[in-house]
């Protein structure tokens, strides 16, 4: 009986801890040498995997918005259709100078920035069957934390950590710019 | 209306010109400046060093450099700014005919008798006449009795009438400027629409019921007007009766000092500062002579044509989706065109967004919109407050497309749960703002749109992920995501301090639910 109502309060602690945990699958390591954990949430198997930066630090930081940051205030981050396409032209630009095929896929990409819209890190929502490589992935990291800086009024984020903010970026509409 | 024309085409003129380079038409007008006061030093000297000839030769040409030089300056004037030639605030409303300068001058006149005026301490009119008038947001309006300026305005020391539910609402938010003219001269009157409780209360859906209380300028009592349902039922005036009179009547209205307690909706501590007691004869009233008191706040329908018209207003091009909402407001036309705007927006942009406009309207779930720019505090920019049934804004800025969609959600919110959600203002608050918060990032997650997302982890990008089955469908029910949900919730609460109130761990989503649920949305 005793064994039982152990196996029994297993059962619930392991359904109880797995339920939608972050399950690190593997690392993934890009010919630049640029590693990156790949997640996915245990609970969805065959939902998107996260792949991060292992050098990301902000990741599961839970920062906070302080109280006198406006309502306004993620509307004035530009991400208007003009910002978009100078965003995907860097990134095309990237890709045509490494002499690569940009693949046919959509990513989400979470930014993480400073208050003056410098990138600090990223991480990226990709299908499970992406055929999105760990290169591509870092070749768009690297574009966008070098060359991009995102347009935003830092007056109102003021006393944030960080600002976030995600966004899809469809690689296709990349390639036929 | 010749006048006009050519006035406007100079302007077409002058814009092109500008926007050819504003510098070469200013490089033009230096020349021909530099010329012609050659010519008049030419004119002055021409009897000792010119020959006659030379003289009729400067002559001519300063005529047609004064020609060119009037010509260019009057281009430059109507080129200074389209606007100046336009009332402030009324640039977009065709045809009105009110000068700005005259209404302003004989206002300024008429509160020189406020000196005389022997006032107080213990009367309103101490606080109500000083009053800050905006005249840069004044706008005319069609009513059946000619047309009519309205100047939003706040006391420099602001003043509460005590309303519904033991809500404040402050004395510039409830009252209107309205000017109207007067042969060469304008009349002033303020409008304050003191609501009917008793009424309101009993039948939420059914249209505004309260007294007009309408004074000059001075704050001296003219008349009442009476609205019940939305149309006008009797006048009062302290005049005596010279026709059949309904009675003698008389309200009491009180005036309280108010401090605003943030994220609650409500202004508290009050303290009593003034009465005053309205007594008038009550006359039935006259079917089209509503002198524009209902057609001032856009919300109230009128039976007898005095309503808010849309017909001929230029901030209509679209559906007027919001007078199907509003109950009551004291929005600017373009503020409410403003938030009509973004309804529409919203129409194209989600199923979801159409669904809940679509919920709000079955359920008849009309509220009162109030400007007011005397919400203090930064987190009460604006928001809805079940308790009065009133959505407030700070200023046409917060009208932004997000705004206006969480706030009619909550408005959703409180038509949807039983009892409303006055009973969450406390515990529970927290899951009321995490539904908001999670219904956008849903959307925006299915939609394809940028998102500040509510919690910045890995792990709640993809339980969105999870619970919209990789960004397809909309979650219907609350099994796929009851598992993790209260985890959310609870940093929802961590991470978001401005969030007054507790988490309630039985309220669970259900106003989004119902919202995906009728919605046409895959799912």
């Amino acid at each position: 009986m005793k064994k039982i109502l152990i196996f029994i309060i297993c059962m619930f602690a392991q359904h109880a801890f797995c339920q939608g945990k972050l399950k690190k699958l593997e690392e993934k390591v890009s010919s630049d040498g640029v590693s990156y954990k790949v997640s996915q949430l245990s609970s969805n198997p065959s939902g998107r995997k996260m792949y991060s930066n292992t050098s990301n630090k902000l990741d599961n930081d839970l920062a906070v918005i302080p109280e006198d940051v406006s309502r306004n205030a993620f509307s004035t981050i530009d991400m208007g259709k003009d910002e978009s396409k100078r965003r995907d032209g860097l990134i095309k630009k990237s890709f045509e100078l490494k002499s690569r095929p940009i693949p046919d896929d959509t990513v989400i990409v979470n930014y993480k920035m400073t208050r003056q819209g410098k990138i600090l890190e990223l991480n990226f929502l990709i299908k499970s069957n992406s055929k999105i490589s760990v290169d591509d992935i870092a070749l768009i990291e690297k574009t966008l934390k070098n060359d991009y800086i995102i347009k935003l009024d830092s007056k109102q984020f003021k006393g944030m950590k960080y600002i976030w903010y995600s966004a899809p970026l469809a690689l296709s509409g990349v390639k036929n710019l | 209306m010749l006048l006009i024309q050519l006035r406007l085409s100079i302007s077409v003129i002058c814009l092109t010109i500008l926007k050819i380079g504003r510098k070469y038409v200013l490089r033009i007008n230096s020349f021909f400046f530099v010329k012609y006061q050659f010519a008049i030093i030419a004119i002055i000297f021409r009897k000792k060093y010119l020959s006659v000839k030379h003289e009729l030769f400067m002559r001519q040409r300063f005529y047609i450099s004064m020609l060119v030089a009037v010509l260019l300056l009057g281009l430059l004037y109507a080129c200074k700014n389209p606007s100046d030639h336009l009332l402030n605030g009324l640039t977009n409303v065709p045809g009105n005919g009110f000068d700005l300068n005259n209404v302003k001058n004989d206002y300024a006149k008429a509160m020189t008798m406020v000196s005389v005026l022997k006032v107080t301490g213990k009367d309103k009119r101490d606080k109500t006449n000083k009053r800050k008038l905006r005249w840069n947001e004044a706008y005319t309006i069609e009513t059946p009795n000619g047309q009519k300026m309205i100047v939003p305005f706040s006391l420099e020391e602001e003043i509460f009438i005590l309303g519904r539910n033991r809500i404040y609402d402050s004395y510039g938010a409830s009252s209107f400027f309205i000017v109207s003219k007067n042969g060469t001269g304008h009349d002033f009157e303020i409008a304050t629409y003191v609501e009917d409780e008793e009424k309101s209360m009993a039948d939420p859906s059914a249209k505004w019921s309260g007294q007009v209380i309408v004074e000059d300028e001075l704050g001296n009592f003219v008349k009442a007007v009476g609205i019940e349902n939305g149309a006008i039922v009797s006048e009062g005036s302290i005049q005596g009766p010279n026709g059949r009179t309904l009675g003698y009547d008389c309200r009491l209205v009180e005036y309280f000092s108010c401090a605003y307690i943030p994220d609650i909706g409500y202004y508290a501590p009050c303290q009593y500062m003034y009465s005053t007691l309205f007594c008038y004869y009550v006359m039935p009233a006259s079917i089209g002579n509503s002198n524009g008191y209902l057609t001032v706040v856009g919300g109230i329908q009128s039976s007898s044509g005095g309503g808010a018209s849309t017909d001929n207003n230029p901030y209509y091009p679209l559906p007027d989706r919001l007078s199907n909402l509003v109950r009551f407001n004291n929005l600017t036309a373009s503020m409410l065109a403003q938030i009509n705007a973004q309804w529409d927006l919203m129409f194209e942009k989600s199923c979801a967004l159409r669904a809940l406009y679509v919920g709000l309207t079955s359920r008849n779930a009309k509220l009162d919109i109030r400007y007011d720019p005397n919400l203090s505090p930064s987190l009460a920019d604006a928001f809805y407050d079940p308790v009065g049934n009133k959505m407030y804004f700070k200023s046409q800025s917060f009208m932004t497309e997000d705004i206006v969609m969480e706030e009619f959600f909550h408005k959703f919110q409180n038509a949807y749960y039983s009892g409303g959600t006055t009973q969450y203002t406390t515990n529970g608050h927290v899951n009321i703002e995490f539904e908001v918060a999670l219904f956008q990032d849903i959307m925006a997650y299915i939609h394809g749109w940028p998102d500040m997302p509510t919690i910045p982890t890995d792990e709640y990008s993809l339980w969105i992920d999870e619970i919209t089955q990789g960004g397809t469908k909309f979650p219907t029910t609350f099994g796929p995501i009851s598992a993790e949900y209260f985890n959310y919730l609870g940093l929802y609460d961590t991470t978001h301090p401005n969030v007054a109130g507790t988490t309630s761990q039985s309220l669970t989503p259900g106003a989004m639910f119902e919202i995906f649920n009728s919605s046409s949305c895959p799912k």
